[in-house]
């Protein structure tokens, strides 16, 4: 049915390596990782790149579907991505029809591009499903705590983030609730026809992003009444600690995917 | 269930209220069991499209599924969807407008999110209305509303069952709500409906009522407490019926 496939923001519960991996190295090891694949110069890298990232997803028992539907879900992204690359890079000419001419380099680039955007998806999907929202917020908030001596509101940006993670599913649930609403009132988002479906698609968005208001307006206003923003400073019920094997198998990752920028 | 007629279906939360109305309506497809509409078994896609033209559902708070920038296109969303335009659309638009007593003229050109809640339900329902549904599966459409406007949305579906014969399904958590509207009850339990039943038979049986999570209205607890007192009442929801027996210990205490 309408809008099941949609897999961001979803953490998977499971029993794996990544799962147990202390979540502020995992995300050191996607910052990285989303830096350099927009740092490699040659396809070669990016290549080397995924197949480590598929070792480790493979090493760490990853069920790697999930990931896979994930890539679904920006498919049109990565599309048109592929496309204005192909069509507008000047370069030798390798095919053209009417108007429309696709170049070497054009071809190149879009390749190349289309993948960064599927590596990169796949980065923050591993992030995100192996990872709870709240122990995703506070791996930001330890990572982003030095920042506490420059003034910065380390634990309200972390709470808004926190919120924000935990909500992306509720979004999703308002979101399929009112396709199907919209769906009984005869929108087709089944349709074959792409124009029709786009069209459809401002019927869930406007009740999606009032409810969405809605709900932050309210939410703030609840908190407000139970005394936010606390004061003091926040202590931990269960304190996270990085063991000494996955700091230096996350690192070596790291490493080898910085390395890759001089190699290719 | 029967042509013209009202049938509430009862369940606690969690019961599996709302996802039967989305069966019903042809936007999900039970993980058990089979639809069927008018004795045909709805199997493949075609058919759960057929079902979905036949089946008006409104969602529950449907209020949060108006987009349109004015009432009259909210409204005509449906009908525009199946292809109408022009006077037809127009006459379908107006009729179910007026059918949920919504003056086009006066709240047309407005905004639907500027109404009350009330409005906003019935612009909803005339938006279903419009796509002219033989059957109209209503999920908890009393919830949120104040007595005046729950009043209102009551007369008008009777009017709907009675006038143009339209068969509707009121699903609720509060019995109370539906109560001298409806013309037959199921109660949902174990996934499941045993039996229809009649108001008079749910009367009978609430402890089974209340072992599901749901409550009589005020005035079946009182039928019951008077027949314990010897004292029957033919129909439990009428409630000169209730005052006369009531009445009736009065007359006994003081001799008049």
């Amino acid at each position: 049915m309408a809008g099941k496939d949609i897999t961001i923001g979803q953490y998977l519960a499971r029993e794996t390596a990544l799962h147990r991996l202390d979540p502020r190295l995992k995300v050191l090891a996607v910052i990285a990782g989303t830096v350099v694949i927009f740092l490699y110069d040659s396809g070669w890298g990016l290549l080397v790149f995924a197949g480590m990232l598929l070792l480790v997803l493979v090493l760490a028992r990853m069920p790697l579907w999930p990931l896979l539907k994930s890539i679904r879900t920006v498919w049109v992204i990565i599309l048109i991505t592929a496309l204005l690359q192909f069509f507008l890079t000047p370069g030798k000419i390798v095919f053209s029809w009417g108007f429309l001419t696709v170049t070497d380099t054009g071809l190149y680039n879009g390749l190349i591009l289309s993948s960064r955007v599927v590596i990169l998806v796949l980065l923050l999907a591993t992030l995100v499903m192996t990872t709870p929202p709240l122990a995703l917020a506070d791996a930001f908030s330890s990572l982003l705590s030095p920042l506490r001596r420059l003034k910065v509101p380390v634990g309200h940006v972390t709470t808004v983030m926190s919120i924000t993670l935990m909500f992306i599913p509720n979004i999703l649930e308002v979101g399929r609730k009112v396709m199907r609403a919209q769906m009984a009132r005869g929108a087709d988002f089944e349709s074959w026809n792409v124009f029709r479906r786009v069209r459809d698609i401002v019927p869930v968005l406007v009740p999606l992003f009032v409810k969405v208001f809605n709900n932050a307006e309210e939410l703030a206003l609840a908190m407000d009444a139970r005394a936010y923003p606390e004061s003091g400073v926040r202590t931990r019920l269960h304190p996270m600690r990085i063991g000494v094997l996955e700091t230096v198998l996350t690192f070596a990752f790291i490493g080898l995917a910085v390395g890759l920028i001089f190699v290719f | 269930m029967k042509s013209a007629e009202i049938l509430c279906i009862g369940g606690a939360n969690g019961s599996g209220k709302s996802t039967l109305a989305q069966i019903c309506a042809g936007l999900l497809t039970p993980s058990s069991g089979s639809v069927y509409y008018l004795d045909k078994k709805v199997e493949s896609r075609n058919n759960l499209l057929e079902l979905r033209k036949k089946v008006g559902l409104l969602f529950q708070s449907p209020e949060d599924q108006l987009f349109a920038d004015t009432v009259e296109k909210d409204i005509s969303f449906g009908p525009r969807n199946r292809g109408l335009r022009g006077a037809e659309l127009d006459a379908r638009v107006r009729t179910a407008a007026s059918l949920f007593d919504l003056s086009l003229e006066e709240l047309g050109g407005r905004s639907p999110f500027t109404l009350s809640v009330g409005e906003k339900r019935r612009v909803a329902l005339a938006g279903v209305l419009a796509l002219e549904p033989e059957v109209l599966v209503l999920d908890e459409p009393f919830i949120g509303m104040d007595f005046d406007a729950r009043q209102h949305m009551q007369s008008l579906l009777g009017r709907l069952r009675d006038d143009r014969g339209t068969s509707i399904v009121i699903i609720t958590h509060e019995l109370s709500s539906s109560w001298l509207l409806a013309d037959r009850y199921a109660l949902l339990a174990g996934g499941g409906v045993e039996r229809l039943q009649s108001r008079s038979e749910l009367v009978e049986k609430e402890r089974d009522l209340i072992a599901l999570g749901l409550r009589l209205p005020q005035w079946g607890v009182l039928a019951n407490s008077l027949k314990e007192m010897g004292i029957f009442v033919e129909d439990p929801a009428d409630p000169l019926a209730l005052a006369r027996a009531i009445c009736s210990i009065r007359e006994g205490s003081d001799g008049r």
